[in-house]
């Protein structure tokens, strides 16, 4: 009898195991009050991806996510100037041209296209068309505090501005307040800070010292005079710990890793050896070669055969530096007739293109080489300064971020400020790539998976990781312990039919 | 007999874990004092535990056959967020079905059917480590027909074949930046073999001692299936094909000393050292390469690892025998590679059990076992993902056994 009971009570036993009990992470805020946080920067900070701001990057904005942690250990709620509407689940994209029309853009999103050659793949195009969103994205919302006060396109030297005239910043302000003032106005207990990326890349995504200009709507864009910044930064930090606010400051990324720059390279013109003398052999080609290099016509520059040999256009099988026309070239070789030999030259090896180079016409129209629809008459086709940061542009780019980076890291640790070393992540990210919960991310545009479709912005994923970051430099510095988000549970992009 | 043999037969062998994916279960007896049995015989099950010894069975032909229930749950806390999450692991029933036969005083023939390895871990589909693991089942079921010699009366050799059928299943989540949800299954089953080989000596009366050596097998999966979920938009990046891999069920060399401390006392010791080094990495092969989908390189880097174990059996009377037993049981992982695929800590095994003799003929054992999965902080690094593991498992086993 025994033993019959016990064949039916031994498999119950095994049914109701005893489970293990971890603890729980212990949890603190450390020296911190977490309890009001305002966070003040640009794009990075407002949720911005994929060209555009909607909803859905605002709830999974990079302070939002940073404050939902700190709940954990004290954080109080964290208001955001949602977008309503249509600018809400289009998108809000912000471009000075659209802006005259009272328009405003879609966000991009992944779709299949069809290229001008009729391949189809998938990638970024915007969701939708342009459309009346200016007004309602500048409509006054003042009425609340917000903890959200990224403002995108936000330079540093916005910040003090009292008449700052962009749309979004309309929004949470009332009449005659600064960023900096909405912001000391909230009297928060902890601030994040991450400025000055704009004072940057609105020179480098233009093309540097190339860029379009409209007299008296697109000004030629300027790098930010490293001493002013150095002045507004810290009267901004000033500002913002007056009250005794503790807070985390982030540095600038070196924006010519960012996929922007990175996915169309400059020796991406791939010919075959037909090509190569097809182009080679164009009388345009050489008859420009044997002009840079006659001295006895075109020689009043005799100093300058280093630059007529930089100039040459010699073409190969392979990869090729495509062809630009750069303004910095020497105007002087002229001919005896007084014609000017146009500024061609081929792309060197560390030179940048542009996200925005139209792919279709190198595809069909010879961008960055020459036209040959009609063999018979080849049009030569340069590459445009606007496309293009030379190394000239580069070095002032990489001068002006490592004087800026120089003055945030000063201005953090002369405050007692958590520091995160944004550049340093981005450039892991760039090299060595970033793993993390099983994911592996890299800068490569779409697949690496941290950028979004801009190639400028981050996508959810990578503002998750980058938040991590910020926590941690948080939890270093006043020895709390907020506990870190899940990255991989945020979504990836999807692809839209 | 058949009637009974033939549902246990049926059931499909999802099992649990000791030491990375070894399962220690292969006797009823001998689970409930502590899975000893390399220096006593014990019936039939010593087919398993050391075949020199299955000529020191009284009876001409002896049969043993029993089941577990596993009932285990792994618990994580993410060493990043703080987040507590739980395996939803189903019961695992590993079986085994053993029958022995004395040809002469010298020579006896035996067959074995048990399920050495095996794991069955559930995380679930969304869960933290989604993009490590989901689920995996591995099992392996070896069938070792065996022969032993008795060269002496002191003195005997044993030796089996085993012919190893093993079969694996693993959902995991891809981490792709295009499209949520994407997935990878992969299957496969495959043969391979392997042997068990003992030598067991009586150096008194109450005295003796046993050597076993369970040698190593390459589980080679040539032709497994592979089944990738994306967006439509990567279907040509991640197709679905074949793909091949090699899982190593590492060898196990065991020494055991047991003691008659009286009539109705015996007590023992072994330890085992497993040969977990061979599991350097779990590759998988991939028939079809495409710019996004290169082979998967999974670095395991397991160290050897011992087991030991001390029990004991009482002799109550001539209707019941009692026994207890323990056991510590060493991960072979190391901490930068704690893998929740196989997600095995330390673990310290105790042990009851007990037998009912009905007859001359017919007995039934009973064990229980629970094993404590002792708390550790690692990480697979190459994932970047960790935090703290525990594990817990109540086992419950049921054996029958018959001879004339």
């Amino acid at each position: 009898m025994k033993t019959r009971n016990l064949l039916y009570i031994l498999p119950l036993a095994a049914l109701t195991a005893c489970e293990p009990d971890i603890d729980e992470v212990e949890v603190s805020r450390g020296s911190a009050d977490f309890s009001k946080m305002v966070a003040v920067g640009n794009s990075l900070t407002a949720g911005y991806q994929s060209g555009a701001l909607d909803a859905n990057g605002q709830i999974n904005s990079l302070p939002a996510m940073i404050a939902g942690q700190m709940t954990q250990v004290g954080g109080g709620s964290f208001n955001q100037p949602i977008l309503e509407g249509e600018l809400g689940s289009k998108g809000a994209g912000f471009s000075v041209l659209l802006a005259g029309r009272g328009e405003v853009e879609t966000r991009l999103a992944l779709k299949g296209t069809v290229d001008c050659l009729g391949n189809r793949s998938v990638g970024p195009v915007r969701k939708g068309d342009n459309y009346a969103g200016l007004a309602a994205l500048a409509a006054d919302v003042s009425g609340q505090e917000y903890n959200n006060q990224g403002v995108p396109g936000a330079k540093l030297i916005d910040l003090d501005d009292p008449f700052y005239p962009n749309p979004y910043f309309t929004r949470m302000r009332t009449q005659g307040q600064s960023m900096l003032s909405l912001a000391t106005a909230s009297n928060a207990t902890f601030f994040s800070l991450w400025i000055g990326n704009n004072d940057v890349l609105g020179y480098a995504a233009a093309g540097g010292d190339d860029a379009i200009t409209i007299p008296g709507l697109l000004p030629k864009p300027e790098l930010t005079d490293a001493g002013m910044f150095k002045t507004e930064y810290d009267a901004a930090v000033a500002a913002l710990t007056a009250n005794g606010a503790k807070g985390v400051v982030a540095n600038i990324p070196d924006v010519t890793t960012i996929p922007y720059f990175t996915t169309v390279k400059w020796n991406a013109l791939v010919l075959t050896q037909a090509q190569a003398d097809f182009f080679n052999s164009n009388p345009l080609v050489q008859g420009y070669n044997a002009a840079l290099d006659n001295p006895a016509i075109y020689g009043q520059f005799p100093d300058s055969t280093e630059e007529a040999a930089s100039r040459k256009l010699i073409f190969k099988a392979g990869s090729n530096g495509f062809l630009m026309l750069d303004q910095d070239l020497t105007t002087a070789f002229t001919d005896m007739s007084g014609t000017q030999l146009p500024k061609y030259r081929l792309l060197k090896s560390g030179e940048l293109i542009t996200l925005t180079v139209p792919g279709d016409s190198i595809r069909c129209f010879g961008y960055g080489s020459a036209d040959i629809s009609d063999p018979a008459n080849p049009v030569i086709n340069p590459m445009r300064g606007n496309h293009v940061l030379d190394l000239d542009e580069i070095a002032k780019i990489n001068a002006a971020t490592e004087a800026y980076n120089n003055t945030i890291r000063t201005a953090a640790s002369a405050n007692g400020l958590a520091f995160v070393d944004a550049n340093a992540r981005l450039e892991e990210l760039s090299t060595r790539g970033i793993t993390v919960d099983g994911i592996s991310f890299s800068s490569d545009f779409v697949t690496g998976g941290a950028f979004s479709l801009d190639g400028v912005h981050l996508s959810t994923r990578g503002y998750a990781f980058i938040a991590n970051d910020f926590i941690s430099a948080i939890n270093a510095t006043y020895g709390s312990s907020i506990p870190k988000v899940s990255v991989g549970s945020y979504p990836t992009i999807e692809v839209e039919q | 007999m058949k009637k009974l043999l033939l549902p246990l037969l049926g059931i499909i062998p999802l099992l649990s874990f000791a030491g990375g994916f070894q399962v220690n279960l292969q006797g009823t007896k001998q689970t409930g004092m502590g899975h000893l049995g390399t220096s006593f015989h014990l019936g039939a099950s010593s087919t398993y535990f050391n075949p020199a010894m299955m000529g020191l069975d009284e009876n001409k032909f002896s049969v043993e056959a029993g089941v577990n229930l596993i009932s285990s749950s792994v618990q994580f806390r993410n060493g990043n967020t703080g987040i507590s999450e739980m395996t939803d692991n189903p019961i695992g029933t590993p079986f085994y079905l053993y029958a022995t036969y004395k040809i002469n005083d010298k020579l006896s023939a035996g067959l074995g059917v048990y399920t050495p390895f095996g794991s069955t871990v559930v995380w679930g589909d969304d869960w933290s480590g989604k993009y490590l693991i989901q689920d995996i089942s591995l099992s392996a079921i070896f069938i070792q027909p065996t022969l032993s010699y008795n060269i002496s009366d002191k003195l005997r050799v044993g030796a089996g074949f085993a012919i190893v059928q093993g079969q694996v299943e693993i959902n995991r989540a891809l981490p792709v930046p295009i499209g949520n949800d994407a997935t990878a299954n992969l299957q496969g089953s495959t043969t391979a073999f392997g042997f068990n080989a003992g030598i067991h000596y009586d150096v008194s009366e109450k005295l003796s001692v046993g050597l076993t050596h369970r040698s190593k097998v390459d589980v080679e999966l040539e032709e497994g299936d592979v089944d990738f979920t994306v967006d439509a938009a990567l279907a040509t990046a991640f197709p679905d094909g074949k793909f091949s891999a090699t899982l190593p069920l590492p060898g196990t060399t065991t020494l055991g000393l047991a003691y008659k401390v009286s009539d109705k006392l015996l007590v023992s010791a072994e330890g085992s050292l497993v040969q977990w080094s061979e599991y350097k990495s779990l590759d998988f092969d991939f028939e079809t390469n495409t710019s996004s989908l290169d082979d998967s390189e999974n670095p395991r880097n397991y160290e050897d690892a011992y087991i030991f174990r001390v029990g004991a059996q009482y002799s109550y009377s001539e209707m019941f025998d009692f026994r207890a037993g323990f056991y510590y049981d060493q991960s072979p992982i190391q901490d930068e590679y704690f893998n929740p695929e196989t997600p095995n800590s330390d673990n310290i095994g105790i042990t009851a059990g007990f037998s009912g003799h009905f007859g001359e003929r017919f007995g039934v054992d009973a064990s229980i076992l629970y094993i404590i999965g002792t708390e550790r902080d690692s990480e697979y690094q190459p994932a970047g993902f960790g935090g703290t593991y525990a594990s817990r498992s109540v086992i419950t086993g049921i054996g029958l056994n018959y001879s004339f």
